[in-house]
């Protein structure tokens, strides 16, 4: 029960938080580059950082998968 | 033809691994919840893929850019901004407490607050929902790549979607989700530096669409009818059964409020992206072919061998991942929510198949129907409105009221939402512009405060027998 209340518990000051700050940072940058015409933020700021983004979450799920077969395997 | 021999050699490479995928996990599945819920066990990383991929599919990915070329800029500040704001409850409070319930599915939720009947009947609009025919009309505009009719693209792809989710169950559908997650966002992004660069910028893009300047205005080119719809259609996600699937199926609620609020920070970027895209295509080929297709044609043509392949790889892969969650969560509602709950003392075993059969038929059923819209988009609205005016409310309201609910505020408000859509729908007012959801929603709401004050409590009922 006490872990299940854990589990619901929201962390402002831990990853949560900064997750939800992170959004409304992104929101600003965005916001800037469209109203200022900023091409730096749209052609590379952006397409880079998000395809690193994804190839980093990929990545992650693919350690965990590796880690999991290694395990198996011992 | 825009693709190449070498493009249709790793498009079919890795519908090949799609395949083994699918037929891999289908071993490992034995009952409902480690077919439906892929045994409660996906990590973060998983479930962000699985949530991206899903909610995205055609429909987030072409019909956005479609949009963005009707609409222009408004529909990144008006829509997007809002939406993800507007979920963000939904990743802190609504969907941890979601996933620690024990209903499988949506109609159980609905059973557990009002009743059989109502769950029955949210069942049957949920299956509607569930077919999901946008995407497939998303497909049919990536046939001009092979030459092919929409049609033609339409029932290549659903072959592959009766696959995967047939054998694999979400397990199956999360692990290629993963991978597909990783094609889309990579293939459909690295397409704009070059295109940027090539429309001439900020600069070149103004001069471009000078004769629509709305377009370039943030906050212009959307009606306010419209953007209000646009946003209000964005809280669907309250009532989305692939939502609650996907986050039930994660590790723990934590992990599943985290990999959602990682979404909305994805999310925010890729709609820009996508956006800008729809606004090069709209300037580069104007209104002399549709901006669906102009967006495949636009990036064929530009992008060297092979990466051609990855780009169209993450454009039908989204497509199918959204398709796969869809139909699983329709089947699994169909035969755990009519087919069970009236037959009644129903195996594993034939849950399972039946779940597998109504997977088919949800299939046959979107591609029938898939090509009488325009554009993949329109498709979109019009089947989340029907499915939102009449579940939203019994839901959403179910979930968060803690005050009395009934099974008569539970089918007056679904009935109501229902039906004061169908009439606006094929009535509409000739005085102003009124789209028919915005409408339903509030008379949903009114009849289902209304119903609640009739009739006994089925949540106190049930408390009462159980002591």
């Amino acid at each position: 029960m006490s872990n299940q209340k854990n589990s619901l518990e929201i962390s402002w000051i831990g990853l949560d938080g900064f997750l939800v700050a992170l959004y409304f940072v992104l929101v600003g940058i965005i916001c800037y580059a469209i109203f200022r015409h900023n091409d730096f933020i749209i052609q590379y700021l952006l397409p880079y950082g998000f395809m690193i983004a994804v190839t980093g979450i990929f990545i992650n799920y693919l350690s965990l998968v590796f880690k999991f077969a290694k395990t198996k395997k011992e | 033809m825009l693709l190449s021999g070498v493009d249709n050699a790793v498009i079919v490479i890795f519908s090949i691994f799609i395949i083994y995928v699918g037929i891999h996990f289908s071993k490992a599945v034995h009952d409902m919840e480690s077919f439906y819920l892929g045994n409660r066990s996906l990590p973060w990383s998983l479930t962000v893929g699985a949530l991206v991929a899903t909610w995205y599919g055609g429909v987030g990915t072409i019909g956005t850019v479609e949009y963005a070329a009707m609409y222009g800029l408004s529909i990144w500040l008006i829509w997007c901004v809002t939406a993800h704001l507007g979920r963000m409850p939904l990743a802190l409070w609504v969907g941890p407490r979601i996933s620690i319930r024990t209903d499988v599915t949506v109609p159980d939720l609905l059973q557990d607050i009002y009743g059989k009947g109502v769950a029955l009947i949210g069942a049957i609009f949920m299956l509607v929902y569930c077919t999901q025919f946008a995407q497939i009309t998303a497909m049919g505009e990536c046939g001009i790549a092979w030459g092919i009719t929409p049609f033609e693209a339409g029932a290549g792809l659903i072959v592959l979607v009766i696959i995967v989710a047939v054998c694999g169950g979400l397990m199956g559908v999360a692990v290629t989700d993963m991978v597909l997650f990783w094609c889309m966002c990579f293939g459909l992004t690295m397409v704009l530096p070059t295109q940027w660069a090539d429309v001439g910028g900020w600069a070149g893009l103004t001069q471009a669409l000078g004769k629509t300047p709305d377009l370039m205005d943030p906050l212009g080119g959307l009606t306010f009818m419209k953007g209000l719809m646009l946003v209000v259609v964005s809280f669907g996600v309250y009532a989305d059964p692939t939502f609650y699937q996907r986050f039930s199926a994660s590790d723990s609620p934590k992990s599943g409020r985290r990999a959602m609020l990682s979404c909305f920070c994805l999310w925010i970027c890729f709609d820009i992206i996508l956006t800008v895209t729809g606004l090069i295509v709209k300037a580069k080929y104007g209104d002399s072919i549709g901006p669906g297709e102009g967006y495949i044609k636009l990036v064929l043509t530009t992008l060297p061998v092979g990466v051609r392949a990855l780009f169209m790889i993450g454009l039908a892969g989204s497509i199918i991942s959204a398709l796969d969650g869809y139909y699983l969560s329709g089947a699994a509602t169909f035969a755990n929510d009519i087919y069970g709950r009236l037959k009644g003392n129903v195996s594993q075993k034939e849950l399972v198949l039946i779940t597998r059969i109504t997977i088919v038929v949800l299939a046959i059923i979107g591609l029938s129907v898939a090509f009488q819209f325009s554009t993949a988009q329109d498709a979109f609205l019009f089947i989340a409105s029907v499915w939102m005016s009449a579940g939203f409310v019994p839901i959403v309201g179910g979930l968060l009221y803690k005050g009395k609910k009934t099974p008569v505020g539970g089918y007056l408000s679904m009935l109501v939402g229902a039906g004061v859509f169908a009439y606006f729908k094929y009535y509409p007012l000739q005085a102003f512009d009124l789209e028919p959801l915005v409408a339903a929603l509030p008379l949903s709401y009114i009849a289902w405060m209304i119903g609640n004050q009739i009739g006994k409590s089925v949540e106190v009922e049930s408390i009462r027998e159980v002591a």
